[in-house]
Formats: C-alpha cells, structure tokens, sequence
C-alpha cells in the first residue's frame, strides 16, 4: 500500500511506526543500490541509506516535504553520498575512487578492454557529476529501467521534465567525455 | 555556447535512444542524424553514453527485513547513551545556587538513568545465526541452542507475567523451570507454552515442527492446543486445521546441538535428508533404489562430511563415488 505524501508525514508526526517501516521497506532496497552506484561500497551505501531513514525518524515532528516522498528520499541520498565522498576525498585523496580525476591517458594501456574499463570509469566520474535531480532521473531511467511517465508520477514532476532533464543528463555528460569519447569512437572503427 | 533549440534536440535524441517518441520524433531524429555525419557522430556519442552506462548498474543484495532490524537496533542504542549538558558554574556563585543546580542536575540525570534503564529492559533483543551455529543464555538462565540460519528476539529483561521469544528457523531450547512465568515461544502462527523442560522447535516456511525431549510442552495454534510428552512430536501446517501429535521415532533433530547424528534403526533416505541439510545443499544423492531403505545404526559426525560418508559406505557396505562437491551412493 502506497500512502499519499501528506498522509505519511500526518502519520509520522503522530509517531506511526508502522507507517513508517512500510516505507523503510519499500524503498531501502532501490535507495541503496542507488548510494551503491555512487559510492561502490555496499556496506558504506547502507549506512548513508539507514542514516537518511535515522534522520527523518528522528525529525518526524517537524519533517516539511516539499515535494514527493520519492523525491525527498533520493534526494537525501544522493546529497548524503556526494557528501560522504567529498570528506573521503579531503582525508585521503588517493582512496576516493569516484571523484578522482581519472582522465590521464596512458599510451601503454591502449587495448581496448582497458579503455572500456577507463570509460566506465569516467562514466561513473560523469554521473556522480551531475546535478541531483538529473542523477535521480538518470537512476531511475537506467537503472530501475522506469518509463518517463513511471518517473513523472514517482517524482511528482511532469514527463516534460524528466525529458528535459534526461536530455540534460546525457548532454552534460557527454561534454564530460567529450576528448575521451573521440578517441573510443576511433577506438572502435578502427 | 548551445542554443536552446540544440538544447531541445538533446532531449529528443535521448527520447528516441530509450524509446520514448512516437513516430513522428523518430522520424525527426532519423532525418537530423542523416542531415550530417557530424549529428551521426553526436547521437552515436549519446548511445555509447547510454549503453556503457549499463554496467554501473547495481543490484542490491539487501533485504529490507534485516536492514528494518539493524535500523531498529541503532535506533536502540542512540536512546541509551544521551548527552546530558551540564552547565558550567559562573564566577561567584552563592553556595545556595550551586546546591540548589547540583540538586536539580542530580535529579535529573538519575530520572533520565532509571528511565533509560526501563527503556533497556523492556528494549528487544535479536539473535541471528546466519552461517554457524550458536548458543546463548537467555535472562532467565534458559539456554537455547539455535540452528544455521535463524532468529530468535524476545526483550532485554522478561519484564511481563510470561517469558516471550519469537524464533524462526530451528532451535533447541532447554528451559529453567519457573511455574509463575511460563515460556511461551511464537514460531508461524503456532504457540509454544511450557512452565520448564527440553524441546526442539523447527519452522520453515509454512510448516512448524516440535519435539519434545523432556517434561510437558503446550502447542496452540488459534484456539486448538495439545500437550507433548516426551518423545513425541507435532507437525503443523499453516493451513491445518486440527493438531495432531505422532511418535517422534529418531534422535536427529539435535545433531546441531549435539555436533552428531545418532541413527539408530534409521533408513538411509532420512539419515541423507539430515546429512543434507546439516551441510547445506544436495551434497549427498541415493543413486541406487535398493538401498533407499537400508536401516542404519551409528554414530555420524555432524562436522565431517567426508568422515560421515566414509562410515556410511563401511556400515552398510557399499560405494560412495565423489563427483565434484556431491556423493553418490551406490
């Protein structure tokens, strides 16, 4: 059972436990997966999601949803993961896999196996890149394979914006991997 | 610098890779692709962006039921340790303030102590297995011995008039008598009540075993019950009606506790089925009809597959042929 957003914050601000965990338990698995795509660590991208679903628990009092219910949990996540890296990133710069700055082409490692390993790589790098409502879409579109209109109603957005914002994500992405792209593609054909 | 209508080109060119346009898009972008090998050059870009991204894809092992637990079980811990401000004392103080904050502080701290206290014994507790083996002590001094794979949580300090455990998966329960609080375990819809005695309580899926090994154990489920003496059993199903009990006619139900099988009189279908669900999975395959029923009587290790099988083949004298991680008894 789905509740309506302003119904679920009614019943969270009386401390309905249950309600609750219902959502806890059908969203945990697509908002880890999504901290796991960013972050490449399972057992960190539990901790962000458990620590996301800590706090709304903790503020249920007060908790203000602007928009969707979805949309605030990815939200969360999201911002809670990039921030994550971002420490991880200042206390060891060498440790932080996603955020690295990978783009150096090494001469030696021109096969091709090596390159399409680099590419996901600086894929990885592009996305976590991008804007938080463009990564959210993106997610959904790719990886929990929703259609646009499933997107628009999870997110409480129209389907125009989900295009726009698809369009966005594949364009800043692609600027992102502009010099890299070109030489895959010659790669390829050669 | 991009104009909007590129900008808008963009979103059509993604609409069209996961087929989202309707057929007068795909026609548009059809034409602007063949308009120039550099538009080619643009989309092809998009869908090596697209299908490349396909192998960041994660699918999460998680289950929501444990992740639920552990959210709880933080929840728990973060109760019992709050931060208690205490302000420091301004210069100058008349000693009567002092008194009287030190009082207040006091009164305070010790309110939130007996209280957090509370919250902790009434607070529940899980035990999962997973991999091995374990046992533990319950509040009351009862030992429970539970098997690979289940669960067990009752609360800190059995505060109630009853001792409450709610188990799934198997276990083995030796409980300490005491009249006044009887122990009562919730496997499936089925309720176990007893006052103090030995029994094993196996649940999976729909089905909830019980055998008794000593004293008298109470089985309800709804509102039928019947009473187990020792060496018999019960086997419910969630869609049973009545409650029926039967001779409980082989010791193998504790071979977790134990670390041993002891078969006595048993046919070799039972002693494999055991032997295959102690090691986990189908290690061990009856390849021949006519042994199907072969009584054994013997002691097997619960640990050793390899040993078991070994004593297994000389008892019964027959070939047990290793074909990658399974026997196969001839």
């Amino acid at each position: 059972m789905e509740f309506s957003e302003t119904r679920f914050t009614e019943l969270l601000a009386q401390g309905d436990e249950q309600a609750f965990e219902q959502v806890f338990k059908a969203n945990f698995k697509n908002l880890h997966a999504y901290a796991t795509t960013i972050l490449k660590n399972e057992s960190a991208a539990e901790e962000m999601v458990q620590q996301v679903f800590y706090k709304i628990w903790e503020q249920r009092e007060r908790l203000n949803i602007q928009s969707s219910l979805k949309a605030y949990l990815y939200r969360s996540v999201h911002n809670l993961c990039i921030n994550h890296l971002t420490h991880q990133k200042v206390r060891a710069t060498h440790q932080s896999y996603t955020m690295q700055h990978v783009s150096q082409q090494d001469e030696h490692t021109a096969a091709r196996k090596v390159q399409q390993g680099e590419l996901e790589k600086n894929i990885r790098k592009a996305l976590n890149e991008l804007p938080e409502q463009c990564r959210t879409i993106f997610q959904m579109s790719r990886f929990e394979e929703l259609k646009y209109h499933e997107i628009a109603t999870e997110l409480g957005i129209s389907i125009k914006t989900v295009e726009n914002q698809m369009g966005k994500a594949l364009r800043l992405m692609r600027l992102k991997l502009a010099e890299f792209l070109t030489f895959i593609i010659v790669l390829l054909h050669l | 610098m991009r104009t909007n209508t590129h900008d808008s080109m963009d979103d059509l060119l993604v609409k069209y890779l996961l087929e989202e346009a309707d057929a007068a898009e795909q026609q548009e972008v059809i034409a602007w692709c063949n308009h120039s090998r550099e538009n080619k050059r643009y989309f092809e870009q998009f869908k090596i962006i697209w299908e490349q991204s396909r192998q960041l894809a994660v699918t999460s092992t998680i289950n929501e039921e444990d992740a639920w637990l552990r959210f709880k079980q933080g929840l728990n811990k973060d109760q019992s340790s709050p931060s208690v401000i205490i302000p420091m004392p301004a210069r100058k103080l008349p000693w009567l303030k002092i008194a009287a904050t030190l009082f207040f502080v006091i009164t305070g701290a010790a309110t939130i102590y007996l209280y957090i206290q509370k919250q902790q014994n009434n607070s529940p507790v899980f035990v999962q297995s997973l991999e091995r083996v374990i046992t533990d002590t319950l509040p009351d001094g009862s030992i429970v011995t539970l098997n690979k794979h289940s669960s067990l949580s009752y609360t800190r300090k059995f505060t109630g008039n009853t001792r409450d455990i709610t188990l799934t998966g198997e276990a083995f329960f030796n409980v300490t008598p005491d009249k006044n609080k009887p122990f009562i375990i919730t496997a499936n819809e089925v309720t176990v009540k007893v006052v103090g005695t030995s029994f094993n309580v196996k649940s999976e899926g729909n089905k909830t075993e019980v055998i008794v090994e000593t004293g008298i154990v109470e089985v309800a489920k709804q509102q039928k019950a019947i009473r187990l003496k020792p060496h018999e059993k019960v086997v419910i199903e969630q869609s049973q009606q009545g409650l029926y009990k039967e001779a409980n006619t082989d010791k193998l139900y504790d071979y977790y506790k134990t670390n041993v099988l002891k078969c006595d009189a048993t046919p070799l279908w039972r002693v494999v089925e055991i032997l295959n669900e102690a090691y986990g999975g189908k290690r061990l395959v009856i390849a021949n009809k006519s042994i199907f029923n072969m009584p054994l009587t013997t002691t097997l290790p619960a640990n050793s597959l390899e040993t078991a099988v070994t004593i297994v083949q000389k008892t019964l004298n027959i070939t047990a042929e290793k074909n990658g991680d399974q026997f196969l008894l001839k």
